[in-house]
């Protein structure tokens, strides 16, 4: 039976009731049918993504992460410890590059190549937290998304970066639900590689970080007969640990997923002038513009992760339609008075790394302006 | 997207088909607004103007880029030679600040442009007022050195000018900043 049915739900900070175990529509039932949704579902998604792939010119990240790529390693590594950006792009890319060619297209197909695989990755983290259904209405939403076909198009780090979060995801999921512990071995590879791509897949794993230590502490309250969610104070920590062993692999596989950064982070803060937010176009003379979160900014980033990007006109068309999104929130807000283990977990890793980047974009506005910000969507 | 996914899958069919197709549609407008629509918010005509860069280019050409941050633009798209003669402008001083004055500016683009008599002034991040206004200072220093407009091709979010002058015109530098 799938795990996300049959496994308690918990809650996130709000009281959390067990959904109804959905009957399962897919599976071992209708294997080939699915196989050939998803393959039919991921081949429109490359034809989108292939067919347009060139129909736009390079803009200066990219170019700047082909000149990077274009270096040998050990400068390459020694650049990028002085830059925004982790190396397992940038070394990647280096290889493609060699391999492939450097052409707009060649360089462009390397972010394809993530985004086609993003596709069926998506099918399977919608099948394990919720069932086939969802799975082929998320893939199906993935593959047409002009956002994300955009995103697949340019020489850059964030389909990849999807593609890691994408696996973190599901496979903490099915470490937590008892499907093996080779699946935190996966989980950990999967954050590792996330983060070692994109500073910013450390927001997902916050969340879920989140997600695991409530989770945790309400096993460990029902396991003493509380009904208590959180737990009373950080001394219930070291009985925690002890009574509730996915916490303590949660640890071990989180630990191990931030070995790269033993080697990395090190290098990186050698620079200190990274962390004074100014970069391009702030060092030109002027100061990094003062950010904030904006009316604007918070209907806007919606409607690119909906609607990708168009004119202006048709951005500014689109943007005030604010009142529907509006509406679409409350009334999805209203149907989420019960929330499923697997919803409660989505929400987390959602929400709770959103809420980490509006905090750390106090401090550095520039954050909330950063693409990955945006694609986190 | 897997909660959205959710929240459809839940659905009743009349409304889920009705959400579904508004969705494929809405999403293959988009799709293809957004790729072939060239004003398109976040397009840059870089590929063009290099283009353009490229087929003019003559030897001994000087190729003036602002802000001097987009180079990897260029060293993509142009052949080696003319990126070779590319000088961004403005430059910096030692402690990393920028040389705009109007003064600076003109001391260095002298030193910049040298006996050139072709100068291809590549502008883009025109929005930013301080590169806008660096622009402007260059090609009003071009014009003050005789230097005229023989090319202007306004693109998406990048500009390129050529401006030619005299080719026998006299050409002294103080050995002083010659670097």
């Amino acid at each position: 039976m799938h795990a996300a049915n049959t496994n308690r739900s918990i809650g996130i900070g709000t009281r959390v009731i067990d959904r109804a175990a959905r009957p399962q529509q897919s599976g071992s039932a209708r294997p080939l049918l699915s196989g050939l949704l998803v393959t039919a579902i991921t081949l429109v998604g490359a034809a989108l993504r292939i067919a347009t792939i060139n129909t736009r010119s390079m803009w200066l990240d990219e170019t700047t992460a082909i000149r990077q790529a274009s270096w040998s390693i050990p400068e390459m590594l020694a650049w990028m410890a002085n830059n925004v950006h982790p190396p397992l792009f940038h070394t990647l890319l280096h290889y493609w590059i060699r391999a492939v060619g450097r052409s707009e297209v060649d360089v462009r197909a390397f972010a394809v190549m993530w985004g086609i695989i993003a596709i069926p990755l998506m099918y399977w983290a919608g099948r394990t937290l919720y069932d086939h259904r969802v799975g082929i209405i998320a893939s199906l939403v993935l593959a047409l998304s002009p956002f994300f076909i955009w995103y697949s198009q340019e020489a850059r780090m964030y389909t990849m970066m999807l593609v890691f979060s994408l696996l973190a995801t599901v496979a903490l999921w099915k470490a937590l639900n008892g499907h093996g512990r080779r699946w935190w071995i996966v989980y950990a590879l999967g954050a590792a590689a996330g983060i070692m791509t994109q500073y910013f897949s450390a927001f997902v794993l916050l969340g879920q970080a989140y997600y695991v230590v409530t989770r945790s502490s309400r096993k460990s309250a029902e396991a003493h007969g509380s009904d208590t969610e959180a737990p009373r104070s950080w001394r219930r920590i070291v009985p925690t640990l002890r009574e509730v062993p996915e916490l303590r692999w949660w640890l071990i596989a989180s630990a191990a997923a931030m070995l790269p950064l033993v080697w990395w982070l090190p290098q990186v803060l050698s620079h200190p002038e990274l962390f004074r937010g100014t970069s391009g176009a702030f060092n030109y003379g002027g100061a990094p513009p003062k950010l904030g979160i904006y009316f604007n900014e918070l209907i806007l980033i919606p409607v690119e992760a909906m609607f990708g990007f168009h004119a202006e006109t048709i951005m500014r068309n689109l943007v005030s339609m604010w009142p529907l999104l509006i509406t679409l929130v409350f009334i999805s807000a209203g149907m989420a008075r019960r929330l499923s283990g697997s919803t409660a977990y989505l929400a987390a890793t959602g929400i709770g790394g959103a809420a980490a980047i509006v905090a750390l974009g106090q401090w550095q506005p520039i954050i909330l302006a950063s693409p990955p910000c945006r694609f986190r969507w | 997207m897997i909660l959205f996914a959710r929240f459809l899958s839940d659905l009743k069919p009349r409304p889920f088909h009705l959400l579904a197709t508004a969705l494929v549609l809405l999403s293959l407008g988009s799709w293809a607004d957004q790729s072939y629509n060239p004003d398109n918010i976040v397009k840059w005509d870089n590929r063009q103007a290099m283009s353009i860069v490229s087929s003019g280019y003559q030897t001994g050409d000087t190729i003036l880029l602002i802000p001097n941050f987009v180079s990897s633009i260029p060293e993509y798209y142009l052949q080696p030679e003319a990126y070779a003669n590319l000088r961004k402008v403005p430059s910096f001083d030692a402690h990393g600040r920028p040389r705009n004055t109007p003064a600076e500016l003109a001391q260095d683009l002298e030193r910049q442009v040298g006996p050139s008599y072709r100068v291809w002034l590549v502008s883009t991040w025109q929005e930013t007022p301080r590169i806008a206004l660096d622009r402007a200072l260059t090609a009003r220093w071009l014009v003050s050195q005789n230097f005229r407009v023989v090319q202007d091709n306004p693109l998406r979010k990048i500009r390129v000018t050529l401006y030619e002058t005299d080719p026998n015109r006299d050409f002294f530098i103080n050995p002083g900043e010659a670097q």
